[in-house]
């Protein structure tokens, strides 16, 4: 099998990629003891950091000195250099591009506020339970930032956009350097004592040197102390400091925080606007409902009103009315003409036909037909009718008609 | 933020939400549903009135405390 064979450039050049990659070591802060320190006439500095066990070599270019080192170095300080790690191919060796050397110990500023921000977290300044709740509609904001600087603008910018009637105060502060601190926390009691809704204190990037003054503790208090809620904005999105925790609320940026503090009157109105026609349309559906309830209630009641039902009886009546005199006179037809028919039969059987032609009918005493002599005895008295008058009579003979 | 009910702007949207609420509820009498559409009414007309609507300039604090105009320009913005 065929190996692959690099050449040493090769190597340190692929080792090279990798280290220049590697985000740590982008930007890194180290400590260590300065040995081999060369001031060079070229004006870059070179040195050595060591520890008990191990060393790296550094070097820091002209052009970082002015900022990166305020103080004359010497051998065997013990210092804190922030840089970059990269392979220097010439030699295969990794080595630290210094921008800044600070003296370690006090000159330490990450394990510093660490430190703090452990004191202050223990003291319960960071507790829950003292944030003042941000609110919603605030009329008056206050603002501690430089008034120069991406900061304010953004504020403002944001806020006019969001509601032009919300009154902003600023206090120019300076956030950076020697007095930042106490600049800040005159700027936080001057707006405290105005009565604002809330107050924005904050500022844009910058190396932790430069947010160096919100990690006090004199801001902190300041901060934890005050009575109007106070929202925090220092740095950038990754930034987070002592003020951020202390405060009554974090925004990762100023212009995040004006968001957070100035509401947005457009979108207020149109949720007003909402809850208005909700509100009539909610009257109208009920009133519909109700109308249409009653309606149907009427509708019921009528159906059922002595009115309507006396009209309805009376309809009952009137068809009862014909159909009794209809049967009636159906009745009475039929009748009649069964009494025609009857008549006839009658006449018929009639005795006065009978008497017309001289017969006549007898009946005893007490108005029996007698039919036959036999039903007699000498002496009944019976009485005999012809077809005009009639007559009283007594048997006197019998005789045997048999 | 206070204004005659003193009740602030947050409160009379608290309760303007309940209104509604409550007037969604089926089982409501027309009295209570008309009851609670003035009370929503009259919210809104309050919410209204406290929302400011008055141009406002950004201050500034000098050092005697006293309030002045924060210029845009003075400040490229």
């Amino acid at each position: 099998m065929k190996r692959n064979v690099y050449t040493v450039s090769q190597v340190n050049k692929y080792v090279g990629g990798l280290l220049a990659e590697d985000f740590l070591l982008h930007r890194i802060a180290v400590t260590g003891e300065v040995s081999n320190f060369k001031d060079h006439s070229s004006g870059h500095i070179y040195l050595t950091l060591k520890d008990n066990t191990a060393a790296i070599n550094g070097v820091m270019w002209r052009s970082s000195r002015p900022k990166g080192l305020t103080f004359p170095l010497k051998n065997g300080d013990l210092v804190v250099a922030s840089g970059e790690v990269r392979l220097y191919e010439k030699t295969g060796t990794a080595q630290l591009y210094i921008d800044k050397i600070e003296k370690a110990g006090e000159g330490d500023i990450y394990a510093r506020i660490e430190a703090l921000k452990k004191e202050l977290e223990q003291m319960g300044m960071f507790d829950q339970m003292y944030k003042k709740p941000i609110p919603r509609y605030a009329k008056k904001v206050g603002i501690a930032t430089a008034a120069t600087g991406a900061a304010v603008r953004d504020i403002i910018q944001i806020s006019r956009r969001r509601n032009p009637y919300v009154q902003l105060i600023l206090c120019p502060t300076t956030v950076q350097g020697e007095e930042a601190a106490g600049s800040i926390v005159n700027s936080i009691r001057r707006l405290d004592s105005m009565g604002l809704d809330v107050i924005i204190i904050g500022r844009g990037g910058g190396s932790v040197e430069d947010l160096f003054a919100f990690n006090t503790e004199a801001v902190a208090r300041a901060v934890f102390e005050a009575e109007t809620p106070i929202v925090s904005a220092v740095g950038h999105q990754t930034d987070t400091t002592i003020s951020d925790y202390v405060a009554d609320l974090r925004a990762p940026t100023p212009s995040a925080a004006a968001e957070l503090c100035v509401y947005d009157y457009y979108e207020l109105m149109r949720n007003i606007d909402e809850r208005r026609s909700r509100l009539s349309y909610l009257i109208n559906k009920r009133i519909i409902s109700k109308r249409e309830e009653a309606l149907y209630f009427e509708k019921m009641l009528s159906g059922h009103s002595p009115k309507s039902r006396l009209e309805k009886l009376r309809l009952l009546q009137k068809r009862y009315e014909e159909s009794i005199t209809r049967a009636m006179k159906l009745g009475i037809t039929k009748k009649r003409n069964e009494l025609a028919v009857l008549s006839e039969r009658l006449e018929g059987l009639s005795p006065a036909r009978k008497l017309s032609k001289g017969y006549a009918y007898v009946r005893d005493e007490k108005g029996n037909r007698i039919s036959e002599a036999a039903q007699l005895e000498i002496g009944d008295r019976l009485s005999v009718s012809f077809l005009k008058g009639s007559v009283k009579a007594k048997i006197e003979e019998i005789e045997d008609g048999s | 933020m206070e204004a005659e009910s003193g009740k602030t702007v947050e409160e009379l949207f608290d309760r303007l939400g309940e209104v509604i609420s409550e007037m969604e509820e089926d089982d409501v009498s027309l009295d209570e549903s008309f009851k609670l559409y003035e009370e929503g009414m009259k919210l809104l007309k309050e919410s209204n009135e406290r929302i400011d609507t008055v141009e406002k300039k950004v201050l500034a604090l000098t050092g005697d405390n006293d309030l002045k105009e924060f210029g845009d320009d003075e400040n490229g913005f």
